[in-house]
């Protein structure tokens, strides 16, 4: 894993809340003791913000980018994967507060989001 | 090697009728086996199986990896006709996607086209070793994430809206909803755009060239908001009045087109059946009754909610139209 601080990271399908690739082992994946419930609650964040009206775009093209939740512990951070074809993926990363850096690891998950598209 | 598919062929006889596909499924990934299980039915589908990892799904009711690919205009379709068979890694090699895309690409529909192969009642299943899917792709999954997957698919769509009417009949927007305002997905915008009051969620989604069970999903958050009106050809009516199937079926294919004719022969008849048919008000929703349905303006069928707009039908919507279109709903602001 290159992103310094990062604990684990998976791949989620958001219509269904589907994790297609974890990193990270079953146990670091997700703050949560059960993956699949975790895959699922990031899917209904990222929904949230992409059909909430509250977030809906104000001007043409813009569209959401990532979605970062800090806890005191942690940084929680999901971002859209947007494929030439038809997908619904977000790329999640859980990273450690103290260890990992913000803005560094928003970059580096940026570019493996266009990597993978 | 041989003797374990010797072994394979010798237990195929449990496939018979009443196992459903997720049970033979199971069966036959617990035997291990590569080939195709075959789902007759409606909508069907094959399951392919390599050493018993499922390997690769196709539906006639969702868009395959060819159609998902073309469609987004990522490989043109004169390429296509050159690729070999097993095209995945001549696709990547010819640099026409990355492996991670292909990837992605396969098992998107693999689980797209689970949903419907998985779904399909009283189907007859049968199984032929040793075909392998058509794509190539390295991505398996197991049978039971496959299994899960599709329960997790089927109580999503119930918790959006628990009626399941909408999900294969034809996709017909409400003209007026008589709303102050409608929020719609981009998905959405493209279902409505698309639906001409003929496509069902699943000939959109191929159309498109998007997940068919996302196009499902999105249909029932529309019908949820009541943007969508539910089918008027009511199966639960046809069989009392034409006991004989045959009948019954030419009857219900008939309806569509003689709606409005139905409707105004006999409005109090119709209304007691629709409200049978109708779901269960969920709070904070639309519900169909508010305006009265027989007040709203029906499509006729083959018509597009934009056919008053040239060219909005059977051809991919044009930019220059769409920004017509924009702008004039910005100036509406």
């Amino acid at each position: 894993m290159t992103i310094r601080g990062a604990i684990g990271a998976s791949l989620i399908d958001y219509t269904t809340g589907q994790s297609l690739g974890l990193q990270g082992g079953r146990e670091s994946v997700a703050p949560h003791a059960d993956p699949t419930a975790a895959a699922l609650g990031t899917a209904s964040v990222i929904h949230a913000a992409m059909q909430t009206a509250a977030y809906a775009p104000a001007v043409p093209g813009d569209t959401v980018e990532d979605v970062i939740i800090s806890t005191s512990a942690a940084y929680h951070l999901i971002r859209p994967v947007r494929t030439g074809f038809d997908s619904r993926l977000v790329l999640y990363v859980w990273l450690d507060r103290a260890e990992g850096n913000l803005a560094i690891a928003r970059r580096r998950i940026r570019s493996l989001a266009e990597d993978l598209a | 090697m041989n003797a374990t598919a010797k072994a394979t062929r010798q237990q195929q006889p449990k496939l018979g009728r009443g196992v459903t596909p997720a049970k033979a499924l199971g069966q036959l990934a617990a035997l291990g086996v590569t080939g195709a299980l075959t789902v007759v039915g409606e909508p069907g589908g094959v399951i392919f199986l390599r050493d018993g990892l499922v390997n690769g799904v196709e539906s006639p009711a969702a868009p395959s990896v060819d159609r998902l690919l073309t469609a987004c205009g990522k490989v043109e379709e004169r390429v296509w006709e050159t690729i070999p068979s097993r095209p995945a890694r001549a696709l990547v090699e010819g640099g026409h996607v990355s492996a991670a895309e292909i990837e992605l690409c396969a098992i998107g529909a693999l689980y797209d086209a689970a949903y419907f192969v998985l779904s399909t009642e009283r189907a007859e299943l049968r199984f032929a070793p040793d075909i392998e899917h058509w794509l190539g792709a390295d991505c398996t999954v197991t049978a039971d994430q496959l299994c899960d997957h599709v329960v997790r698919q089927r109580r999503i769509l119930n918790e959006v809206h628990p009626s399941d009417v909408t999900d294969t009949a034809p996709v017909r927007p409400v003209l007026r909803p008589g709303l102050d305002r409608v929020l719609v997905s981009g998905l959405q915008w493209e279902i409505v755009l698309h639906a001409d009051g003929n496509r069902t969620p699943q000939e959109l989604a191929g159309l498109l060239g998007c997940s068919a069970y996302a196009v499902t999903l999105d249909v029932r958050r529309l019908a949820a908001a009541g943007l969508v009106e539910p089918p008027v050809a009511t199966e639960p009516e046809e069989p009392p009045a034409t006991p004989e199937p045959r009948v019954a079926a030419s009857g219900s294919a008939a309806v569509p087109a003689s709606v409005p004719a139905a409707a105004a022969a006999s409005p109090p008849a119709n209304g007691a059946e629709r409200r049978e048919i109708l779901p269960r008000r969920v709070p904070g929703t639309f519900t169909f009754e508010d305006p009265p349905t027989g007040t709203r303006r029906h499509l006729p069928a083959g018509v597009s909610a934009l056919a008053v707009l040239p060219g909005a039908i059977d051809k991919p919507p044009d930019d220059s139209l769409l920004k017509r279109i924009r702008t004039a709903l910005q100036s509406l602001r």
